[in-house]
């Protein structure tokens, strides 16, 4: 991996681990779900620095070049977050539609205990 | 009919947008079953829906967002559950179902679990598109290989449910999309008994389908299929079922 592409990667993650920083501390980042997205970036930072590691899984895989490889494994890595996230949805959905269940049957009461009171 | 069985029957009709015809389906059930509970779960209508149930006579449930015709009947179905009916009808405020018909659902209804209003049995009033009527069938026939018995119209959401069924849908889940053939084979593998009657259906007088356009279409060409799969992989739950 050329010089070029180490600088390039350090500094692509240093300047989204400050984004993602950037966003918890505007609150629109819950803490525990950026961990995974700094986990990722310093993972990149990491192999930015030290790049034996990426030339071992690169021979391993049978890669030709270490940035191959870790572009395929940033392909894998988003591919499991946005199921993960798809997940994350679907579960928010039932919630939503279960509160909004429990909202109407409630209402429902309030209308009762007013007319009572009427 | 109420004081005969000596049970208590609720109609649970989900509603969005139909207040074209809420009113007049509203107003037949209660002249025909004038001891039934009316119930209309208003999914979040932008048009006087509500309103217009609640004037002709029915208990109106509003959902303060859109849930879908899956999510307003089951919200329907909680409500039965806490009120603890003995049979819940279900049946569409388009003008599509026959209050006629209820009468043959709850006589069916007597000896099963789950009764299916088929149009499929000899009363259909309209023609339904061919590729549509073809998803019906497959759909149907699986499910009657699961049930055991000839179904033919899996996809109708005009039903009667004993407490036992809709407490298995009020207290779990309930296909949120396009209820079908997932739910029947749902049903019978809890052991409950399903059987189908058939009911008169009219063209729906007013909106839409649930079922409508080319993306929706395909949505229910491959939800189905996938919905049916799972349901055979799930294991039926512990608190419905019945004692074989």
């Amino acid at each position: 991996m050329n010089l070029q592409v180490r600088i390039m990667a350090l500094v692509v993650s240093l300047l989204f681990i400050g984004y993602v920083l950037h966003l918890v501390r505007s609150r629109k980042l819950r803490e525990t779900d950026s961990i995974i997205w700094i986990l990722a970036s310093s993972a990149i930072l990491i192999l930015g620095v030290w790049v034996k590691p990426l030339i071992f899984v690169t021979k391993l895989i049978g890669a030709k070049f270490p940035v191959s490889t870790l572009f395929f494994s940033g392909l894998i890595f988003l591919t499991f977050i946005s199921l993960w996230m798809t997940t994350r949805i679907s579960e928010l959905t039932e919630q939503v539609k279960d509160l909004a269940q429990k909202v109407a049957l409630m209402s429902e009461d309030r209308g009762k205990v007013d007319e009572k009171q009427k | 009919m109420k004081e005969q069985l000596g049970e208590r029957i609720a109609v649970i009709i989900p509603a969005r947008n139909e207040a074209q015809t809420v009113g007049e389906v509203v107003g037949e059930v209660r002249l025909r079953f004038p001891h039934f509970d009316i119930i209309v779960i208003d999914d979040a209508s932008e048009d006087a829906t509500g309103e217009i149930a609640k004037q002709a006579g029915a208990d109106v449930i509003r959902t303060p967002i859109r849930l879908g015709y899956g999510g307003a009947v089951q919200t329907g179905l909680k409500l039965a559950h806490k009120r603890n009916y003995d049979l819940v009808i279900l049946m569409d405020a388009d003008g599509q179902h026959d209050p006629a018909s209820i009468e043959k659902l709850i006589s069916a209804a007597r000896g099963n679990d789950f009764v299916i209003g088929s149009r499929f049995l000899g009363e259909a009033c309209y023609r339904i598109p061919l590729i549509r009527r073809l998803g019906m069938k497959i759909f149907s026939a699986i499910a009657s290989v699961v049930v055991g018995r000839k179904l033919t119209d899996t996809s109708s959401g005009f039903q009667a449910l004993r407490k036992d069924v809709y407490s298995l849908f009020a207290l779990g889940d309930y296909p949120v999309d396009f209820p079908d053939a997932d739910m029947v084979i749902w049903v019978a593998r809890h052991g409950y008994r399903v059987a189908e009657v058939a009911v008169r259906m009219h063209e729906r007088k007013s909106g839409r389908s649930m079922i409508s356009g080319l993306a929706s279409s395909l949505r229910y060409a491959l939800k189905m299929p996938l919905a049916i799969l799972v349901t055979l992989l799930r294991v039926p739950s512990r608190r419905g079922g019945k004692q074989k």
